[in-house]
């Protein structure tokens, strides 16, 4: 077997050259300290070791390719993560209830949207209802003393009767309202509001302290209410008086 | 992600902050009223502005402004000559007004009332459904 001359050339060379040159260009490297990874890379690098050990169905966390995960695999969520998502979610449903700026309620006869101050009630159904004041209700027991003062006029596009009734100490209105114009506020601002009837009607009534109160009913054809501060009873026997007019 | 989610949560903080300022800003207070209602009918082309106003036992004095306003775009202006203000003395107020020959459009009745007890008073507003001629 025969030596190869370039061989032992090459071998030669390479050693003269580690022994030589080698060292010299790593002597003219400077002398730097190892590097220090920021605070900012270290925390990104750990999310990523994280997610490689949580998410699996990526293909070890990091997901360089399209491929949609299995089914019924399911990136894990830490329970911190969980909780911020919750108190996100709780904040966004409080802001659109805030938006809203209301509550909806719903009483059989009338469409209720309160406000913090008060109440706007339209009527439910009014389909069927006359569109004009065609017949006249009024109140038919009328408290001894008391005088009407102001009853307004009726046209074709009257939406309401309305009566306003005082003498020195006492005072309230009746009013009947076309159902379908019927858009009312009524003060509801820390004045609770519960349902009655009124000849087996329905209605609402709200206590507006001092023993004054609001009540309102729909007889099917009109809406209806009175309001004054002659107390409860009184009001309610006034609005069980209600008969219409007969021609 | 924190970074992102801290943002948010400002944001919604902000935002929040911005309705509870507005509502206080915009709502009306019904320490004296009990009742308002501003409606608007029409017959052809004319309307009937009718609004009214009832205060409790302590109320003195009701004044209403009635506003009768035609949709611009997204504005609504006061049609020239449908500004009325009328008062009473007593805890019941009536208004009705009219106007006649108007325009093709959509229109609504706002009115803003007074309601005095003594030397106390509050305003409250009330806008109707609108109603297209």
């Amino acid at each position: 077997m025969r030596n190869d001359p370039s061989a032992d050339f090459n071998a030669a060379f390479k050693a003269a050259f580690d022994s030589t040159v080698s060292s010299r260009i790593i002597e003219t490297v400077p002398k730097v300290p190892d590097h220090e990874f920021s605070r900012r890379y270290r925390r990104k690098m750990r999310k990523l070791e994280r997610r490689s050990l949580y998410a699996p169905a990526y293909g070890g966390g990091i997901r360089f390719d399209k491929v949609p995960p299995e089914k019924g695999s399911f990136k894990k969520v830490s329970l911190k993560k969980l909780f911020t998502y919750a108190l996100i979610a709780a904040i966004l449903a409080a802001l659109t209830a805030l938006s809203v700026g209301a509550a909806r309620d719903l009483y059989k006869k009338f469409f209720m949207t309160s406000f913090d101050t008060h109440t706007v009630v339209k009527s439910a159904d009014f389909e069927n209802a006359p569109e004009t004041i065609e017949d006249v209700y009024v109140i038919t027991k009328l408290p001894e003393g008391i005088k009407l003062v102001f009853e307004n006029e009726i046209s074709e596009t009257t939406p309401e009767a309305v009566h306003f009734y005082q003498n020195d100490t006492y005072q309230f209105s009746f009013a009947q309202y076309v159902k379908c114009y019927h858009d009312i506020n009524v003060n509801t601002e820390n004045n609770p509001m519960s349902n009655i009837e009124i000849n087996g009607y329905d209605g609402y009534i709200i206590d507006l302290g001092n023993d004054e109160y609001y009540i309102s009913w729909d007889n099917g054809e009109y809406i209806f209410d009175i309001s004054g501060n002659i107390g409860k009873n009184a009001l309610i026997e006034l609005a069980e008086s209600v008969q219409k007019v007969e021609n | 992600m924190k970074k992102r989610i801290g943002i948010l949560f400002a944001v919604v903080m902000a935002v929040t902050m911005l309705c509870g300022i507005s509502v206080y800003a915009v709502e009306a207070r019904y320490i004296y009223a009990t009742s308002a209602t501003s409606t608007l009918t029409k017959q052809n082309s004319s309307v009937t502005c009718t609004s009214t106003a009832q205060g409790n036992s302590t109320v003195t004095k009701i004044a209403a402004t009635q506003y009768l306003e035609k949709k611009d775009g997204d504005n609504w202006e006061v049609v020239k000559g449908c500004k009325w203000s009328s008062s009473t003395e007593s805890a019941y107020l009536y208004a009705s007004n009219s106007k006649s020959s108007l325009g093709s459009g959509t229109y609504r009745l706002r009115t803003v009332f007074t309601v005095y007890s003594g030397t106390s008073s509050e305003t409250i507003e009330k806008t109707s459904s609108e109603v297209t001629i």
